[in-house]
Parts: C-alpha cells; sequence; structure tokens
C-alpha cells in the first residue's frame, strides 16, 4: 500500500505540470503566457505545501501510517514546482534581464519574501535522499524538517503581499496552516509523536 | 518550434548577454540569490549599452511620390483586381464596409514587425468597459459610435461641436506605424490611421491663453457594465501640454490596421502619443477643451504617484510595483529593453529641455 501512494502521489504532482507545459506549447495560455505560467506554477506549489502539512493532521485522525509514503513527493514536488515559479519569473517575467530582477529583489517585499521561502525549502529537497536521515542522524534530520512550518507561512505572506491584501482565500490558508501546526502539537503533547 | 522554447532561447539570449556582453559583472546572478544580503549591497550600476536608436528615416523631396500620382495607381491597380475578380467570379465586388479608403501613408513609421490585429484588438486597457483585458472586446459594442461628434471647448476661435464626419471629411487620412508602450510594461506595434492633432487645432484656432488641451472620453453610464461603473472618476480625462499637443507626432486616430476603429480600441476617434504611457492615448473621444491651466487627468487623480501628468516613457523612472527598463512585445512574448521617450527621444526630447524627468514623470 505504501508503494500505491508513494508512486501514485509522484505521479499525481507531475500532471498538473506537464499540463500547463502542454497548453503553453500549444499556445492555448492566452496573450501572455509567461503570465499565466508564474501565477499557475505558484499556486500549485502553495497548494502542494498545504497538502504536506495536511499529512500529519490526516494521520492524526485516520492514525494509518501509510499516508506518510506521500510525504516525500509532495514535499519534493511542492520545492520543484517553486523552483519552477522562480525561474519563470527570472527568466520569463523578467526576461533574463538579471540586473533589473536582482535591482527588483532590492526593492519588492513580496519578492523577498518568495526567495526566503525557496532558500528554507533548498536544504528539506536537498535532505529528502534515503541517505540524508542516516548521515545527519534522524533527529537531526527531523528538527531540521520542521523549517517547513516558517517556509508556509513566508510562502502565505508572499501570497498576501502579491494579492495586494486582498484576496481573502490567502488568509483562509494562513489560518489553515495554523490550525495544522495546533493539531501537530497537540499530538506531540499528548501522544509524544 | 513551439513557442515555448522560442521564448526559452530568447532568455538564454539575453541571460548570456547579460553575463557576457560588455560591462557584464559576474556578481549580479549570485548576490540576487542571497536576499538578506542583497539590500546591504550597494546599488549596481546600470548597465551602459548603446542601443541602437529607431530612427525615421526623412525622404528627400524628389522621392516622395505626389498624392495624385499614387491616388490614380491606386485607383489603377484597384480596378485591375476588381476586374480580375470579376472575370474570375462573375459576380461584383463590394468593399467590406470596414476597410477605410483614402489612406496615404504617413510619416514617421516604424518598420517593426506589427502586433498581429486580434492581440491588438482583444488584449485591451478601456476600463470603461471592465478590468480584465478581454473585457473591452466583449462589452465595448454596447457604445454607439454613430452618430458622434466631438465637442470643442474653452479657448478656441470655433468653439461647439464637431461632426465625426466632417472630421473625417475635412482632414486628410495617414496610415502611421507607431509602437504603444503600456504602463503596464507591455507593448505593441500598430498600424493607425487618422490625422494629426494640429490639424484640428489649427482648424478650430488656439487662442494665446490656451497652454493645455484637455481631452473627456463618454461618459454614459448606461453602457459600461456594472462593475466598471465605479472603477474610476467617469468621464476619464486626459491631457497635454499645449506644445505635446501640436507635436507632428500626436495623432488622432479613426482607424488601424486599414479598418476603421473597433470599438475596443476607441471608436470612433481615439488620441495617440507614441513617446508616452498608452494611458495618456485616450479613447472614443467626446470633448477637446483648450485651456489655461493645467488639468487633472484620471489615471493621475486616482493616483499621482504610480501615474504622472507627464507619463513619459521613462526606462529610469520606476511604476512603484515596478520596474520601467523592459517591457513585453505582445507579437512574439519577448522582453525588450524600453526606449527613452519610447524610441521618439530624437523627435521630442526638446520639449522638455531643462526639466527634471525623474520628479516630472
Amino acid at each position: 500500500m505504501t508503494g500505491v501512494i508513494r508512486w501514485a502521489t509522484w505521479l499525481a504532482g507531475a500532471l498538473p505540470g506537464a499540463w500547463l507545459y502542454w497548453q503553453w506549447q500549444r499556445g492555448t495560455l492566452g496573450v501572455v503566457p509567461a503570465e499565466v505560467l508564474l501565477h499557475q506554477t505558484g499556486r500549485f506549489a502553495l497548494l502542494l505545501l498545504m497538502a504536506t502539512l495536511a499529512l500529519g493532521f490526516a494521520h492524526f485522525l485516520t492514525n494509518w501510517r501509510a499516508l506518510f509514503a506521500a510525504r516525500r513527493p509532495l514535499g519534493v514536488w511542492t520545492f520543484l514546482y517553486a523552483l519552477a515559479h522562480a525561474s519563470i519569473w527570472l527568466l520569463l517575467d523578467q526576461g533574463g534581464f538579471i540586473e533589473f530582477a536582482a535591482d527588483e529583489l532590492r526593492k519588492m517585499l513580496h519578492l523577498q519574501l518568495g526567495l526566503a521561502a525557496l532558500l528554507l525549502m533548498l536544504p528539506l529537497a536537498l535532505t529528502s535522499v534515503d541517505a540524508a536521515p542516516r548521515i545527519l542522524g534522524f533527529p537531526v534530520w527531523k528538527k531540521l524538517h520542521l523549517l517547513v512550518w516558517p517556509t508556509a507561512f513566508i510562502a502565505i505572506m508572499h501570497a498576501w503581499v502579491v494579492s495586494r491584501f486582498e484576496n481573502p482565500l490567502v488568509l483562509a490558508l494562513a489560518g489553515l496552516s495554523a490550525f495544522f501546526m495546533a493539531s501537530r502539537i497537540y499530538a506531540r503533547i499528548r501522544h509524544g509523536r | 518550434m513551439g513557442a515555448g522554447l522560442t521564448q526559452i532561447k530568447h532568455r538564454a539570449v539575453n541571460l548570456w548577454d547579460t553575463c557576457t556582453g560588455p560591462g557584464a559583472k559576474p556578481a549580479p546572478c549570485v548576490f540576487a540569490c542571497v536576499f538578506q544580503t542583497a539590500p546591504l549591497l550597494p546599488a549596481l550600476q546600470p548597465r551602459t549599452v548603446t542601443m541602437p536608436k529607431f530612427c525615421y528615416p526623412i525622404p528627400r523631396a524628389t522621392e516622395i511620390t505626389p498624392k495624385a500620382a499614387f491616388l490614380n495607381r491606386r485607383a489603377v491597380i484597384a480596378g485591375l483586381g476588381a476586374g480580375v475578380a470579376f472575370g474570375l467570379s462573375g459576380l461584383p465586388m463590394t468593399a467590406r464596409a470596414d476597410v477605410m479608403a483614402d489612406v496615404a501613408p504617413g510619416p514617421y513609421s516604424t518598420d517593426e514587425a506589427l502586433t498581429t490585429k486580434e492581440v491588438a484588438t482583444g488584449y485591451c486597457n478601456f476600463f470603461e468597459f471592465g478590468p480584465a483585458k478581454d473585457d473591452p472586446a466583449q462589452h465595448a459594442h454596447r457604445l454607439q459610435t454613430d452618430p458622434w461628434s466631438v465637442d470643442i471647448g474653452g479657448l478656441a476661435d470655433t468653439p461647439g461641436p464637431m461632426d465625426m464626419d466632417d472630421l473625417l471629411r475635412r482632414f486628410p487620412l495617414q496610415e502611421r506605424i507607431y509602437r504603444l508602450r503600456c504602463v503596464e510594461a507591455w507593448s505593441m506595434v500598430i498600424p493607425w490611421i487618422g490625422f494629426p492633432l494640429a490639424d484640428l487645432l489649427a482648424h478650430v484656432g488656439v487662442q494665446s491663453g490656451a497652454r493645455y488641451v484637455q481631452f473627456d472620453s463618454f461618459d454614459d453610464m448606461s453602457v459600461m457594465p456594472q462593475q466598471a461603473r465605479t472603477l474610476l472618476d467617469w468621464p476619464y480625462t486626459e491631457a497635454l501640454r499645449l506644445d505635446e499637443a501640436m507635436h507632428p507626432l500626436t495623432f488622432l486616430a479613426v482607424g488601424m490596421y486599414g479598418e476603421r476603429m473597433p470599438n475596443q480600441n476607441g471608436a470612433p476617434i481615439r488620441l495617440v502619443v507614441p513617446w508616452k504611457y498608452g494611458f495618456k492615448s485616450i479613447k472614443s473621444i467626446k470633448r477637446i477643451s483648450l485651456l489655461a491651466d493645467q488639468p487633472v487627468p484620471t489615471w493621475h487623480a486616482k493616483s499621482p504617484r504610480e501615474y504622472g501628468f507627464y507619463a513619459n516613457v521613462n526606462p529610469s523612472v520606476r511604476h512603484p510595483r515596478w520596474h520601467q527598463a523592459t517591457e513585453r512585445r505582445l507579437h512574439d512574448g519577448t522582453r525588450i529593453r524600453t526606449e527613452m521617450f519610447n524610441g521618439y527621444g530624437d523627435l521630442v526630447a526638446d520639449l522638455y529641455a531643462g526639466m527634471d524627468l525623474e520628479q516630472n514623470y
């Protein structure tokens, strides 16, 4: 069962990206495809991140250990979509003009938040190989991966600034994340796990 | 090759230029990735790359075909075409109602690739018909553009309404291919049909006290979709300094792509000021007033920090939320550097001699 869940998640994570790429190549993304690509990859990354956070709560509800097989594919896909999102910003939205992109980074809060979230995810992605917990030691590895929580809150702040402080859905995501975090803390205190 | 791969190639070329071109620094790429330290670094020196200027060849008098000659030539060709078509099909040809006749090629045209008509008529900012880019194409048909008259007011010798038919008869039409740069950092290249605003101003007579020209669009709220009615203070208003309005580049367009102006692009008559951001080029003009004092245009009133009175295209003055150093060309999706005055500096820079354009943006 864990094998099925793991591979199904790996596969499912690729689908939105493949669909988006297919639309892009067919030229059906409208007059400014770069904008659609940018926003959609960002949304996918945020949704996958929320799904990753939701796993703990889902396990808390169902007590079904096999669910954790989805953890790594979800996390890695989150990072890959976020990386695609940042690359699309630099190469398509900014057209690869690095000096102007760097200048924007220095000035705009949403870019700084986005980059911070991406950089926070980098060590998590790098230590998502089997050998990593062995080399680091499991407790250290586990502590390191608590970085997913600040990542989520920074990513949500990024989305909040991008929506010009207007999109109530982003606030809902913040509330949901806080709820997932609270459920994890509760489970830890109650059951010590 | 798909659109995506072409785009990637363009990005790669841009990246390559940035990293290997004259004055390139390896540092920006690395530093940009370290956001905590980025704010502490001194500002990067903007690269000074001499870009070829757009220049508009001024033909010698001997090279210009007399109007009578080319009109005659056209008539001959049209006659031939009609004859051939008639002969082949056996049916009389009827000209499409939208096609504009008697349009001479005008000066100042760029030879850059045109934006497709589909994009230019489908991707519009015309907030009277809604905030989304495809709203105008969907809703603008509600605007009744015939009959139409433009009310001339203020410090004019002959104020009063001018009928659209009268305008079209009085001023010879010409086609000009202009670059259009939106404040939102996208750009198009559009073949407009119309006549210089200066011709109209000369006809109505500008009194000596006039220093500004104000344009008002229509204010019939009943043709606007509900969600558009509260977007801005209607009617949409724009203004130019008198010398800007009299400049030979400043154009009143009544058509584009050889045809009568589509409603979503500002039928029946709109302004085109190619060295300023697109929002200055007001659509569906109802009133032109000559004024002594500087009026307050719609966007400038809404957000003076974001939209200046002059709104000259200027790559070194940021919009508060994005830079204006580059622009996305909508005919191929590539991103290019924005030129000062949208490439028309040779023709208009004199208007602003001695002015601080960072302050008067």
